[in-house]
């Protein structure tokens, strides 16, 4: 459906409804939920590919532009519940190193003897699937020969990174493989000009004579655990699936997919596109349901796989704005960018293409237009940025070395230039709006962060406020005079349980305000909403 | 068809957009949207243009797999050899193919192949690409192939473009290649086999045939053709880590054949032939100056000579490109290419160009004197893997020429 017919169906959902909506509580009493109910069951749902040419031809040549929809899948402060696309962690409440390099698991690590299964053909890295001691099955990649650790190392430490974040990921470890501990399946096969043949060790030796190896002539591999469940193919990043009954909220619109382009721009997960989702059908207690994983992460911070991450991105798309296509062309190529004089460590192999100098948070493109990205909003972008800055560089290091980098110097690059790229997300994104946060009442008054002093990107600040009698059951709002400090006014405070009060909160710049909603509740005044401009 | 809902629970306080029944809680809102979509439920489907896509690369696919081995070929290489000369025009033609032979211990292939302008090849191929660990090839090739247009325009470097002629050649050979991988970056290995050869009248239309024009005291081999034993050896030096990254690292060939002439004795001769290749990445890679640097040296005694159809030509898309086809042939040939190349974006690629060439009768004359000089502009289609199109313009004092090339310039 095109953004237009889109649009207009919401703005007729909201105009003329509005009758109907007018006499419609705002707030329900479960207001903010923090989890999505259970899911009802799917009965039919089948496989479906995403055509990955199609997908980058259409997203790279239609409208960037997109219209101001409003995020959803969030709860009335702004926030996204649990679900089967997101769960709340490390910015929830903070997770230990453990937790951190545990991410989605670690307790199913390959075992020998191996067993290979079939030859991977989809893809750019070679690799193969496996079956270890347990019968656990496995996707292996590998390195480039011209940058060992690279590829492996970035697949294991994007998982767990986004894994921490909160969304869905497969479990990848780093296999350290002796030649003598893996064999080949008797059915298994490959495919050669069209027609398939058995696979024999030859092959096997092919894929592994272009992997980097170890001094103790072991290889250094990725294996990727299959998730469980059924899988149903990729999600894309826009509408819904047809035929899943609780996927109810275009995938455009989704909050925790807008947000996403914070947390790739942070780790320069230049590939986030439909083809590195994965769908699978999964059943728990007796409901069948689908889940939404983010796979394949070896093109992310300076890899790209196969080799070191282009140069270009995470600056400009595969095919950029036709106004710089036309510069580069007229001026015979004198017309240089920034991005081609950025400095990477090439005394650092396993690194890649990786730096934080040139890095811009708002500029930052994945390689090809991702429609949930592109519809992204600046609360989105504020979301995403109190995330990241969550991520400590303790917490940083834990993860980065969870990549098992036989250098050291490699894991300092790695979170050094983690961290500043994560201070200029926070610099960035908390500059678009009002950035205060963790609302709560004490005694009678409300109290709150302000992320952007906390975090050291401005001074404080003092802020304005003006308090408003809601009414839950209309919408309307009436002002309370003389109120305004952050102290809750003196007639609302003996309020009956149920009642409502919001106050609009601003600093220096009347453009920005946050509007704070707080409930009354049996145990005193409670914030359910909250609102930025 | 991508599934749409207009509902997004959830939204600021003023915003809440379901359109379901009343609900009494938010979790109840929820399950009301999804009950309503639950009864709308459809099958995910791509849409029209997806679908399109969807058969295009099934259609593709099954172009390149084929059916029980055979498929349709749009080239007239044969794997590890080349194809028709230069300006045969649009390859079509139908391959038979069993790589999985002995599980992919032997490849057989066969192909048909016709072009635009009338040039036909059939020819068998028997590779054993797998011995001794992937580190040896051995490959024969039975060939026939009828080429009926090349462009002549007599020997030297001072011939004249006004005395264009045109000949045809019949090329029936059969040919061993055995090849060794010594180390990663480092490929040696030997060619022999035999090989006859038969001159055609030109057909191109409005060109004068050759032997119209053309003497053999001027043009070897134009009255008297012969056929050969050819034997030799080469060796190639590539050290880029993948081999289709253009510009990253140095390539050298060497090689030598020697061609015996089995009927006259008048036409014997060797070639040596010695080519090299560097680039100069600078600004992330996105600028390269790559040059390349090429002659091939014929030695034969004084009682022989080259004849002419095997003689080295410059002029053309992968040489002298400001110059036509063939426009210089002789004995001898230096080849000295400079590009400097801008990504304009990871598929596109924009390249300006000089090239220098000359073409002479002894060896002794491989110097930088009389070299012909050419410039121009051009753009390439690169794919993950390499060139897929190349566009080029190319000038010189006589004139300028367009080309168009489905493979990489060096």
């Amino acid at each position: 459906m095109v953004p237009v017919l889109r649009f207009l169906l919401i703005l007729f959902a909201l105009v003329v409804l509005a009758p109907a909506q007018a006499s419609r509580q705002r707030f329900y009493p479960d207001d903010p939920i923090w989890e999505v109910p259970a899911p009802k069951s799917v009965v039919q749902i089948k496989q479906r590919d995403v055509n990955a040419l199609y997908d980058f031809t259409y997203q790279s040549f239609r409208s960037k532009e997109r219209l101001q929809i409003p995020s959803g899948g969030i709860n009335t402060l702004g926030e996204v519940p649990d679900s089967e696309w997101f769960t709340n962690r490390h910015a929830k409440k903070r997770m230990t190193r453990d937790e951190l390099q545990r991410g989605p698991g670690n307790e199913n690590r390959p075992v020998a003897p191996f067993v290979v299964s079939g030859v991977k053909t989809q893809g750019i890295t070679p690799g193969f699937s496996m079956r270890d001691a347990r019968g656990g099955l496995y996707f292996v990649k590998t390195d480039p020969l011209s940058n060992p650790e690279m590829g492996t190392a970035a697949d294991v430490i994007g998982s767990k990174f986004f894994y921490a974040l909160g969304y869905n990921t497969p479990e990848n470890y780093i296999l350290n493989l002796q030649r003598g501990d893996i064999t080949i399946a008797e059915n298994a096969r490959i495919e050669s000009a069209g027609r398939e043949r058995h696979m024999k060790a030859k092959d096997l030796q092919l894929i592994l004579d272009n992997v980097p190896r170890r001094k103790d002539g072991t290889y250094r591999l990725l294996a990727s655990l299959a998730v469980q469940g059924e899988p149903i193919g990729p999600f894309r990043y826009e509408g819904t699936r047809a035929d899943d009954p609780n996927d109810t909220v275009p995938h455009d619109v989704r909050r925790d997919l807008r947000g996403l382009y914070v947390f790739s721009a942070w780790l320069n997960h230049t590939d986030s596109k439909a083809g590195n989702t994965l769908d699978v059908v999964v059943e728990e207690k007796g409901v069948r349901f689908v889940r939404h994983y983010l796979i394949d992460f070896g093109a992310t911070l300076g890899s790209d796989s196969d080799m070191p991450k282009n140069a270009r991105y995470g600056h400009e798309y595969i095919f950029p704005e036709g106004s710089k296509a036309i510069k580069s062309i007229a001026s015979l190529g004198l017309y240089s960018p920034d991005w081609e004089r950025a400095h990477y460590p090439d005394h650092l192999k396993a690194v890649g293409r990786f730096e934080s100098k040139i890095f811009d948070p708002t500029t930052w493109t994945s390689n090809y237009p991702n429609p949930a990205f592109l519809s992204r909003q600046a609360e989105d972008e504020y979301w995403g940025a109190k995330q990241v800055l969550t991520f400590t560089n303790q917490d940083i290091r834990a993860l980065v070395e969870t990549g098992e980098y036989s250098d050291p110097r490699v894991v300092d690059y790695i979170v050094a230039r983690l961290g500043e790229r994560r201070d200029k997300i926070g610099r960035a994104f908390l500059s678009n709006v009002l950035p205060l946060d963790a609302f709560r009442v004490s005694g009678d008054e409300l109290l709150f962060d302000d992320l952007a002093s906390n975090y050291g990107f401005s001074s404080p600040q003092q802020f304005r406020f003006r308090w408003f009698l809601f009414d839950n059951q209309t919408g309307t709002n009436t002002p309370v005079p003389d109120s305004t400090s952050s102290k809750l006014p003196a007639n609302v405070t003996n309020s009956a349980t149920g009642s409502y009060v919001a106050t609009e909160i601003q600093a220096s710049d009347p453009d920005k305000t946050v509007t704070v909603y707080l409930r009354k509740d049996a145990s005193g005044w409670t914030p359910v909403g909250v609102r930025r401009k | 068809m991508i599934g749409q809902s207009t509902v997004s629970w959830a939204q600021s306080p003023s915003e809440a957009q379901s359109t379901e029944a009343q609900s009494t809680s938010r979790a109840e809102e929820i399950q009301n949207e999804r009950a309503s979509k639950e009864a709308t439920l459809t099958p995910d489907k791509p849409d029209k243009i997806e679908h399109g896509f969807d058969r295009a690369q099934d259609f593709l696919e099954a172009m390149r797999t084929g059916r029980d081995g055979f498929r349709i070929k749009l080239t007239s290489t044969a794997p590890g050899w080349d194809g028709f000369i230069l300006g045969s025009g649009f390859s079509l033609g139908a391959e038979f193919i069993r790589p999985d032979l002995l599980n992919g211990e032997v490849v057989a292939r066969a192909s048909a192949v016709v072009t635009q302008k009338r040039n036909y090849l059939f020819d068998a191929q028997l590779t054993l690409p797998r011995l001794f660990g992937d580190k040896m090839i051995v490959d024969t090739l039975a060939r026939y192939k009828s080429e009926r247009a090349i462009d002549y325009y007599g020997p030297g470097i001072a011939s004249d473009l006004g005395l264009r002629t045109s000949y045809g050649k019949e090329t029936t050979e059969g040919l061993l290649k055995t090849g060794w991988k010594l180390t990663r970056h480092l490929e040696i290995g030997a060619v022999g086999g035999a090989i006859w050869y038969n001159i055609l009248r030109g057909n191109r239309p409005g060109v004068t045939s050759t032997e119209q024009i053309f003497e053999p005291s001027t043009t070897p081999g134009i009255q008297q053709q012969t056929n050969y034993f050819r034997g030799g050896g080469y060796a190639h030096i590539d050290s880029r880590s993948k081999p289709y990254l253009a510009g990253r690292g140095t390539q050298v060939e060497l090689a030598y054949d020697k061609y015996h002439d089995r009927e006259h004795s008048a036409y014997s001769f060797g070639v040596l032939r010695a080519e090299v290749r560097q680039a100069f990445l600078f600004l992330n890679e996105k600028r390269i100056f790559a040059v390349r640097a090429k002659t091939v040296l014929s030695y034969h005694n004084s009682n022989n000579s080259v004849p002419f159809y095997l003689q080295q030509t410059v002029g053309g898309p992968d040489d002298l490109r400001g110059y036509p086809l063939f426009r210089f042939i002789d004995n001898n040939q230096l080849v000295l290419n400079g590009e400097y190349r801008w990504e304009v974006a990871p598929p596109v690629e924009m390249v300006v160009f000089a090239d220098g060439g000359k073409v002479f009768p002894r060896p002794g004359l491989l110097n930088f004197s009389d070299l012909k000089a050419a410039g121009g502009i051009g753009v390439r289609l690169r794919t993950r893997t390499g060139v897929a199109v190349r566009l080029e313009a190319g000038f010189s004092r006589e004139g300028y020429q367009i080309w168009f090339r489905f493979s990489d310039s060096f």
